[in-house]
């Protein structure tokens, strides 16, 4: 209280002492006039003369100057005064080096930016779906299969069902997904939905537009059918009437009554779910032994994720015994969200797009702190003279600092400007599957960068007032730069360049991979291949007859139409993400199946024309023909992988196999086929094999046609699919266009780090260029004594440039360490590129020896063009 | 004369507020005063007078005013504001009390 009513005094008297300052100091030298006048008389009246008196009370108050100054120190708003004499200073010596001023702020900005812009976006589009749930307490629960490279949807409703038990877990909630065909607007379409289990909604903290959740009772076997809708699909499909809640939709089908819309900005597992509906888990045993389905658990208070996972596995025993033939070798898992919902290859760019960005902010750091170094040993005279003349250690640290500031803030307001204008960019070139509401820059990382920033910039700042205190007056410009200092700069600019260089080894890297993977050759002749599938077929409703007869009438009427080459059914079609074909064990006709060496192989289904369509190279005998019908002897034709894995030795022609995943039958090899390449292309052709559609019938088949002309070709498909099929959705798309489509978020990615890359390649280029200017001005007088005794122009040249290549070989050895390992990350990523691939290295290499030329250009004609007599007279 | 005796640390404040206390004065005779009535023992350098009432001032315990002097001069007069007041209360108590102690120590008896 007491000090509120002091202010009530004191404030008006600091604010006149800011507004009025000129009256104020008038009074202050009134004041002390009369003072020392009232002195003046007493001494005089003591007896003194007038000289003497003056004499005696100046020497009193022992200068007047002071005294004025403690007094205004008294004010409390010497530091405003300060900070505006130190902006004005500031401005002034920013001006004397405006290059470095620019550059410095430049690096700064887009290092920040780009690096809150990453950070911002990882966050965002990785964190998204944990967001919706407690990260704290909610974990994945998962069965892995042992050797599976994608453990995610291996677990089953009959694990579920049996860690409902558990008595870990608070909830715990099931959701798979589900598609379905209605028809909509005339048109059937397939739409994506999700099954869920009774405690999904609170689990996933579901909220409704309108109408209810599903009762108990809808999740039992034989309940009327019931859907919550989408709140996007609800306002795309239904106009966003809420009167549609009550109605009833038809889906392959089956009648759906419409229960209720989700909230707006309310999606889980992602934006494609369309609609919830709910899992019947007393449904037929053969649902329950198919994998994709999530699995996720809320801990009891005080369980831990440790204790859940202990848990889990002590009930995997029992379902081995159960379920002998799905779970042998399983292993249950109690995983965090991050790692349950992201594979190792998602966590493998998650950390490789922080350690570039960070490592982007670090050059920028380190190049920064080059600059403001540099410039601080052109200015030790300055500090050292303000030093000798009794200027404050505060004072100058103060003026240092706000020095500091006047780089910071142009600095941060670039940065911020970076961080938007990508995000934006970036977000138009990435395909995320959840509503991007809001900015996409988050402010905590921008704040935190900012924080690096400054508080990179004063560290550094500083540096001119503390390589001032250890100097001694005597000591000029003419002396050279102190050992420590060169170090200091020196390696700085090495590690910089390292990093850049590592950087651009793996965007140069990453570009190489996408490119192999654009150029991959998947075996056949993927152009103008057109493939089709009518969703219906993954529908339980549907006979196998009626199916059957769908894809004979198909076949038909296309292989007559004059738009196709040649037609086929095939499943799945390779190379194109599907998988190789169905996963089966073989024996020859001498081994049993039953061996526990026996391979596991994949085998496609193809309908005689598959093969013409794609033209897939056949090295011996036959392809699958008209001849190989139900009724005729089955027939197997292998990749050339697999016919030299089975018979070495031995023709294979003529030879039989038994394969298991059709009931053990004996196939005849009447054919050899070139491998193929494989989905997963670390490995290489992997044994396969194919089988005819007539002898091995199968419900969901993709319909291939070669087309002679695109357009024509799409129209008549679609005409006779519709005439076929009208209830069915038919999608199709070019084989090219589905190779073009899973490389996209790749090119992303690799867009974001040629980015970084070149931003790296920048910086480095700038520390270097700073650091050799600096060497070539610091070593003006032995240049000068150089040429003096007769070094040519060329030398002096050749010799900066080569104190400049020293730091770039030195950096570029540790960069293509650096690379070589960052690649590694990369390597399982985008692959049939090692990291120390010439046509990686070389390039990087090169780049950087043309930065390095660039940036020890100008010093090195600077250094050759000195005029001696300037430098002499400088002594 | 003997050398007046250094003021003990930190009781110029205290000195201050209480001659400016009594009645409204100007540095020059706030300085006479308190030499005159501490019998010329108590003697505040001028060098140490200034920047002591400008900080009081600042601080809001006392607060100044130009008036006209006998002699018709301008002069900036310091007086005690009400927060001052209780400040000087406050202080002098602790002074009596710090001084009493000290006595107390000074008497005892040498055995």
């Amino acid at each position: 209280m007491l000090r509120l009513w002091r202010l009530l005094y004191a404030l008006p008297l600091r604010l006149r002492s800011l507004l009025r300052r000129d009256q104020v100091e008038q009074e202050l030298d009134e004041e002390l006039n009369f003072y020392l006048e009232e002195r003046i008389a007493h001494e005089i009246a003591q007896g003194q003369s007038p000289d003497e008196a003056r004499r005696i009370a100046r020497r009193a108050l022992g200068g007047i100057e002071q005294r004025k100054e403690e007094c205004r120190d008294s004010r409390g708003t010497q530091w405003i005064e300060n900070f505006a004499a130190d902006l004005r200073h500031g401005f002034r010596s920013w001006r004397k080096t405006p290059g470095i001023w620019a550059l410095a702020a430049l690096t700064l900005g887009l290092g920040i930016g780009a690096n809150a812009v990453v950070i911002s976006l990882v966050d965002k589009i990785w964190r998204r779906p944990i967001a919706i749930l407690n990260p704290e307490s909610d974990v994945v629960l998962q069965m892995r299969l042992p050797n599976q490279s994608n453990p995610r949807n291996n677990t089953t409703l009959d694990d579920f069902l049996a860690w409902r038990t558990a008595p870990a877990f608070d909830m715990l909630s099931a959701h798979k997904a589900v598609e379905h065909v209605i028809i909509s607007r005339g048109e059937p379409e397939r739409i994506l939905g999700q099954a869920v289990s009774p405690a999904f909604f609170a689990l996933v903290k579901a909220r409704l537009a309108v109408g209810r959740f599903p009762l108990e009772s809808e999740y039992q076997t034989g309940a009327p059918k019931v859907l919550v809708l989408s709140h996007d699909y609800w306002k795309n499909r239904f106009e966003a009437k809420p009167d549609v809640v009550g109605t009833t939709i038809r889906m392959d089908g089956e009648s759906y009554n419409v229960i209720g819309v989700a909230a707006d900005g309310f999606w889980f597992p992602s934006l494609n779910a369309k609609f919830w509906t709910p899992l019947i888990l007393s449904a037929t045993k053969t649902s329950h032994k198919e994998g994709g389905v999530q699995v996720i658990g809320r801990l009891k208070p005080g369980v831990t994720r440790q204790q859940a996972a202990a848990l889990l596995v002590s009930y995997s025993a029992e379902l081995e015994r159960r379920f002998p033939d799905t779970h042998t070798g399983v292993q249950a898992r109690a995983e965090t969200l991050f790692n349950g919902f992201y594979s190792d290859a998602d966590i493998q760019v998650i950390v490789l797009l922080y350690l570039i960005s960070g490592g982007v902010l670090l050059i920028s750091c380190a190049n920064v702190a080059n600059l403001l170094i540099v410039r601080g040993l052109s200015r030790r005279r300055e500090m050292a003279i303000r030093i000798a003349l009794g200027a404050a250690r505060s004072r100058i640290i103060a003026q240092s600092l706000t020095e500091g500031l006047l780089l910071a803030a142009p600095a941060l307001c670039l940065g911020i400007l970076a961080a938007e204008l990508s995000s934006r960019l970036l977000l138009s070139q990435v395909r995320v599957p959840f509503p991007m509401d809001g900015p996409v820059l988050d402010e905590r990382f921008l704040v935190v960068n900012l924080l690096i920033a400054l508080v990179s910039i004063f560290c550094f700042s500083l540096f001119p007032a503390w390589a001032a205190s250890g100097m001694k007056g005597d000591e000029g410009p003419r002396t050279t730069q102190g050992r420590t200092t060169q170090r200091t700069t020196k390696s700085l600019v090495v590690i910089q360049i390292a990093l850049a260089l590592a950087m651009v080894m793996t965007a140069i890297l990453g570009v190489r991979g996408v490119q192999i993977l654009l150029d991959i050759h998947p075996g056949y002749d993927r152009s103008q291949v057109l493939r089709a599938e009518f969703y219906s077929s993954r529908r339980a409703g549907l006979s196998n007859e009626a199916i059957q007869r769908t894809h004979d009438h198909l076949l038909k009427a296309t292989a007559a139409s004059e738009n196709f080459e040649s037609v086929g059914l095939i499943s799945p079609v390779p190379s194109t993400g599907a998988g190789d074909g169905t996963p089966t064990k073989i024996a020859k006709s001498t081994q049993t199946l039953e061996q526990k060496d026996s391979p596991s192989v994949h085998y496609v289904v193809a309908s005689p024309g598959a093969f013409d369509t794609l033209r897939i190279p056949i090295l011996r005998g036959r392809p699958i023909a008209s001849i190989d019908t139900a009724t005729s002897p089955r027939v197997a034709i292998l990749n050339q992988k697999l016919s030299e894995e089975l018979f070495a030795n031995s023709d294979p022609i003529g030879q039989t196999i038994r394969v298991q995943a059709l009931g053990g039958e004996a196939f005849e090899i009447v054919g050899i086929y070139a491998n193929l390449q494989s989905d997963s292309i670390v490995t290489g052709p992997k044994p396969q094999f194919f089988v005819a559609f007539e002898q091995a019938p199968r419900r969901v088949m993709q319909w291939i046609g070669r087309m002679k002309n695109e357009k024509a070709a799409v129209e008549a498909l679609r005409s006779i699919a519709r005439e076929i099929a009208p209830e069915a959705p038919l999608e199709m798309e070019t084989l090219s266009h589905n190779h073009a489509e899973g490389l996209k978020n790749s090119w992303a990615l690799i867009y974001l780090i040629g980015a970084f890359a070149v931003l790296a390649l920048f910086f480095g280029g700038c520390g270097l260029f700073a650091v050799v200017s600096q060497t070539v001005s610091q070593r003006m007088p032995e240049i000068g004594l150089r040429m003096a005794l007769g070094a040519s122009t060329g030398n002096i040249g050749r010799w900066v440039l080569a104190s400049g290549f020293r730091l770039l070989a030195v950096g570029a050895l540790l960069g293509i360490a650096g690379g070589v390992l960052l690649g590694s990350l990369l390597a399982t990523q985008l692959v049939k590129v090692a990291p120390y691939d010439w046509q990686v290295i070389l390039p990087s290499a090169l780049s950087f020896v043309a930065v390095g030329l660039l940036a020890c250009l100008a010093p090195a004609l600077r250094a050759a063009r000195t005029d001696i007599t300037r430098v002499i007279r400088q002594d | 004369m003997s050398k007046p005796s250094d003021l003990v640390q930190g009781t110029l404040d205290l000195l201050l507020l209480k001659v400016v206390a009594l009645e409204p004065l100007h540095a020059w005779a706030i300085a006479q005063r308190l030499k005159q009535i501490s019998g010329d023992v108590l003697q505040v350098s001028d060098g140490s007078l200034y920047p002591a009432l400008h900080k009081l001032e600042q601080a809001g315990w006392i607060s100044a005013e130009w008036k006209q002097t006998e002699s018709g001069r301008r002069a900036k007069y310091y007086a005690l504001t009400a927060p001052g007041r209780l400040e000087l209360n406050q202080e002098s108590l602790k002074w009596d009390r710090l001084s009493e102690a000290i006595t107390k120590v000074m008497r005892i008896e040498e055995a």
